[in-house]
């Protein structure tokens, strides 16, 4: 198990350390929406992690060595949860670091916690394709999810200076940011954790079906 | 007699398949063909002994270790060489091994490394310019290099020359030889494995149709060759792969002591033969063949 932790952990500690740069970039940047910056690009950093590191590790060889299911699906379940809490960590503090205004501090805190309960889910869903239908089947999608989410990213704050709108006023979720309460996304994050770990918990983390007799 | 593999009742179902009650017992020191035609269930049987899947009933256990609370340690003394070795193909032999060698509390260096050096693979070659061939022989070095107590063979020589075949079925008798370990050779193919296999088992359409040890089987399966009127019309009847000729008849009969006293006037008459059934004969016999 230690074995599986130190290779897959080592693509979840390399994007943690660039995740942490991004964040430190939208600190000294000065364009507005920069303090969305983080939220919205984490998805991706998830879904790298996750195509690189299966690719790296060898999918199919897990399948004959002498690890269960739910060894594996403990490392990964662990380790995609750390990148998300630690980048969490890390856009919450720099958001703190920013000295913005409270009521948009408060609005980009709670983006910060929603974007990472959906990172989770996404971690999760992507866990459960993996699990059920296997690296070789399963890669497409995962690779496909990394472009897509890399390229909404972008486009999102592209279109947002193309529209003008690139003050952090102008952020699109802003209104639904400001009409939630605190403690509303407060329970949806509890309630977000409290789901993974029962998932994982009580997963069916048994092996997938034969393709052949 | 300890048995390194048994199963009881084992049966798994998934859509268009259905493996049923399947009662195995592998004894330490021995050696058991598992065979029948493409698609009868053998490959589910390694699948279900390494927990890839898991059965709908049934009892499994490996060296009195019992599914599934004990799958970690039942892989772990389990050498398998699946049919399609499962090597990602853009990883290098090396880096493979790197990653598999620790998994193995027992595993020897020495001994694969020497392994890779018969089998003439180059360690810092990717798996994608290996053959298919060298890409079982890769599964057959980690298989054989971490201590194991059960070889699980699904199609070994699958790929392989002539030479090479002998070449790891020598290793195979080499690793039960000592008697503490055992064998099952999953195959399709089955030139050959009467004077390795002690125990035949015989798979068709996801049941065990046959059993039991080769040279049983070997002295109790005959072809009778004979003319008309020669046998019973009920030891005819009983007759398997019965073909009928413009020079005599044929049928392949499945427990020849039994009846060798009721053919003696015609054995002697020479209205009767007796031949050699190969374990192809009985294999075709039982599963029509398809």
């Amino acid at each position: 198990m230690s074995t599986l932790l130190r290779k897959y952990g080592l693509f979840y500690l390399a994007h943690s350390v660039t995740f942490f740069f991004l964040c430190a970039y939208s600190l000294v940047a000065e364009a507005p929406n920069f303090p969305f910056l983080p939220a919205v690009f984490l998805p991706i950093y998830l879904c790298a992690s996750v195509a690189l590191s299966e690719r790296e590790t060898g999918d199919p060889l897990l399948g004959v060595l002498p690890i269960t299911p739910r060894e594996i699906m403990t490392v990964k379940f662990h380790l995609a949860f750390a990148l998300v809490a630690v980048c969490w960590i890390n856009m919450t503090v720099f958001t703190l670091l920013q000295g913005l205004p409270e009521s948009l501090a408060s609005s980009v805190h709670k983006m910060n916690l929603l974007a990472a309960v959906w990172t989770l889910a996404l971690a999760a869903g992507l866990q459960l394709g993996l699990h059920y239908f296997g690296w070789s089947d399963f890669r497409k999608v995962i690779v496909g999810l990394t472009v897509l989410t890399g390229l909404f990213s972008i486009a999102f704050f592209i279109g947002l200076a193309e529209s003008g709108r690139d003050h952090v006023g102008g952020f699109p979720l802003m209104p639904a940011l400001e009409n939630t309460p605190a403690g509303v996304v407060g329970l949806v994050g509890i309630a977000g954790v409290v789901a993974y770990y029962v998932l994982l918990r009580k997963g069916p983390w048994r092996s997938r079906q034969p393709l052949a007799a | 007699m300890t048995p390194i593999l048994e199963t009881r009742g084992l049966s798994l179902s998934y859509p268009g398949f259905d493996l049923q009650d399947i009662d195995l017992r592998v004894d330490a020191g021995s050696i058991m063909g598992l065979i029948g035609p493409s698609g009868a269930g053998k490959t589910s049987i390694m699948r279900l002994v390494m927990g890839q899947v898991m059965a709908a009933r049934g009892e499994l256990s490996v060296a009195g270790l019992t599914h599934p609370g004990d799958l970690k340690e039942i892989r772990g003394r389990v050498g398998y060489v699946p049919e399609d070795p499962p090597f990602s193909p853009d990883k290098r032999v090396a880096d493979i091994i790197r990653f598999v060698a620790p998994f193995y509390p027992q595993w020897e260096s020495a001994r694969f490394n020497d392994l890779l050096g018969d089998f003439g693979i180059e360690p810092h070659l990717q798996v994608k310019h290996l053959s298919r061939g060298r890409r079982t022989l890769l599964s057959w070095a980690m298989a054989l290099s971490h201590g194991a107590t059960l070889l699980l063979l699904d199609e070994p020589a699958a790929g392989l020359d002539a030479a090479r075949r002998r070449q790891v079925l020598k290793l195979m008798a080499e690793f039960v030889a000592d008697g503490d370990c055992a064998a099952v050779i999953s195959t399709h193919q089955t030139d050959g494995l009467a004077p390795l296999a002690d125990r035949l088992a015989i798979i068709d359409h996801g049941r065990l149709v046959l059993s039991g040890e080769t040279e049983e089987l070997l002295a109790a399966w005959k072809w009778l060759r004979y003319r008309d009127g020669a046998v019973s019309d009920e030891l005819e009847s009983a007759l398997l792969g019965h073909e009928r000729g413009a020079f005599g008849n044929r049928g392949l009969v499945r427990d020849y002591p039994a009846i060798h006293n009721q053919l003696q006037a015609a054995l002697a008459a020479g209205d009767v033969q007796v031949g050699n059934a190969t374990i192809d004969d009985i294999l075709v016999s039982l599963t029509g063949g398809h």
